[in-house]
């Protein structure tokens, strides 16, 4: 199952041409042998949800001082919220402030559905349903100090935004829950949603990759003591899902899926560490479990999910020379129609790219590239 | 297949980037002049649009490979090592080709076999495994 390609070149790779001939050729038989042991074990990976109900979303215990009745329900919009299952968090919130309408943080978990860090940037929907759930969140009774600092935080972000003001308005919220998380060291919830600011604020153009490296900090040291954190495990991913830190990410990858089984996000981020690490195999059985996940019936996922793992298997397919399967792939996703997607997630759309060959990486099996582009050749194609 | 590969009238610019670099390289490794301006004229159109498309990496590829395809490798070298940089820190687009494979690439087809494995060495350091850059290395190395 682990099998590790060479990830960094041998160095005497430089030095003479017929083992550096000879090293190619290996690293090129061990990649044909993978993509065929690949090919008969992963489809048993594959696991079709069958509870029409998500049960399991990993343990959250935050605490409220509303009715003792209502925190099933808002833990569970707690979990939600971690694995970014917004419409479901929206729900269960929504539960909690109808049990228990003076319940001001309930309105708060309502506002953070529309918030939905990392994703797409919200809507002017988002932006005013966010805004009126925070002024009844104002209005009710029921809140402690600590509440009331969340629900302060929050409004640093939706008050007074306007399009293209994410930047600042995410900053601005961060540095609240910084607060926050430093007024109340105890509250694990504070101590996770404040990274979670920090990497939904991270400035695009940062190199050293600061608010990704703080963020980690915090949450690495706490998914020891909390495995079965749903928020721990998806934001070490989060932070590092580039190539300096992706290596760090890797135990929270190989957990993160058994936290929250029947969650399709919670099943395909792994794959974004698996992908930058280059371990194939884990990315399209990531990607396979997270798109049943989100077929199954009854869950009415989005289909963006679905494009999204879709673009993922493509890729991963043609990395490891099982273009067979990488083409039916790319017929699957023109089926899907337009109106089956969440418009609040115009990125994942984009996704529907995944119905183009992609010329670069499937030049050698599937076509020339005057027959995969539809261009007119000027001069005879020299064999490649 | 060919046919199918063409920019949806109304999809999001970055499909319509995601056609536009395909065509680009696939016009630049057929030495094919008059399809590159098509393509640069279609990204100018878009970008003019939408200049947030600008933010990308594809624009960019797209001028390095016109760029290529014009004979300047100079220029298609400068266009591409600060992305390739850039992307060695924070990272390619999540299904995307690494600018320093592309790099890589051009080097190898301009006869630059020994520039050429280096840049896929540094490539698959910083996006391992993949396939392309593997065979390609092993082109550079047998060359």
């Amino acid at each position: 199952m682990h099998f590790f390609f060479p990830c960094i070149l041998p160095n005497s790779i430089e030095t003479s041409m017929q083992p550096r001939r000879l090293l190619w050729a290996i690293a090129l038989a061990a990649l044909l042998m993978h993509a065929h042991a690949i090919a008969q074990t992963t489809s048993a990976k594959m696991q079709q949800p069958k509870n029409s109900s998500p049960a399991k979303l990993g343990t959250v215990d935050f605490q409220i001082t509303c009715a003792p009745g209502v925190r099933a329900d808002f833990n569970r919009g707690v979990a939600l919220l971690h694995s970014f299952w917004h419409d479901r968090a929206f729900e269960a919130f929504e539960n909690v402030a109808s049990s228990d309408p003076d319940c001001a943080i309930a309105y708060w978990g309502e506002a953070m559905t529309h918030f939905h860090q990392l994703l797409a940037s919200p809507t002017a929907e988002d932006i005013q349903a966010g805004a009126a759930e925070l002024a009844q969140a104002d209005r009710a009774l029921e809140t402690s100090h600590r509440e009331a600092s969340y629900i302060n935080a929050l409004h640093r972000f939706f008050d007074g935004y306007r399009a293209d003001d994410y930047l600042p308005h995410a900053t601005a919220y961060s540095d609240a829950m910084a607060t926050v998380a430093k007024n109340y060291p105890e509250d694990l919830e504070a101590q996770i949603f404040y990274p979670l600011a920090l990497l939904a604020s991270a400035p695009p153009n940062d190199l050293q990759l600061a608010n990704l490296r703080k963020a980690f900090a915090i949450l690495n040291p706490l998914f020891r003591g909390h495995p079965n954190h749903p928020g721990i495990a998806h934001y070490v991913i989060h932070a590092c899902d580039n190539p300096q830190m992706a290596h760090d990410g890797l135990n929270a990858a190989r957990h993160y899926a058994q936290i929250a089984p029947q969650v399709p996000h919670a099943l395909h981020m792994p794959s974004h560490i698996f992908a930058r690490l280059g371990l194939w195999q884990d990315d399209i059985a990531s990607n396979l479990a997270s798109k049943a996940a989100a077929e199954a019936a009854g869950l009415h996922h989005g289909a963006e999910n679905r494009l999204h793992t879709m673009e993922f298997l493509e890729y991963a397919y043609l990395q490891t020379g099982r273009f067979d399967e990488a083409k039916p792939i790319v017929a699957e996703a023109a089926t899907i129609q337009p109106m089956d997607v969440d418009p609040r997630y115009p990125n994942m759309w984009a996704a529907v790219e995944a119905r183009y060959p992609r010329c670069r990486l499937s030049k050698r099996k599937i076509g020339s590239w005057a027959s995969i582009c539809n261009l007119s050749p000027t001069q005879a194609l020299p064999a490649s | 297949m060919g046919e199918h590969l063409q920019p949806i009238a109304n999809a999001g610019s970055s499909s319509q980037l995601a056609t536009l670099l395909a065509h680009a390289e696939a016009a630049a490794h057929l030495r094919d002049q008059k399809s590159v301006a098509v393509v640069l004229q279609q990204l100018e159109t878009l970008t003019s649009k939408e200049s947030r498309a600008n933010d990308s990496a594809a624009p960019i590829e797209i001028r390095a490979w016109v760029a290529f395809t014009h004979g300047d490798l100079k220029d298609a070298v400068a266009l591409l090592k600060p992305l390739a940089e850039r992307q060695a820190k924070i990272g390619k687009g999540e299904v995307e080709i690494p600018a320093r494979e592309m790099l890589a690439d051009m080097l190898l087809q301009r006869g630059k076999p020994a520039e050429a494995l280096e840049q896929y060495r540094q490539s698959l350091s910083s996006d391992p495994n993949r396939f392309n850059a593997l065979l390609d290395a092993i082109e550079a190395a047998k060359q």
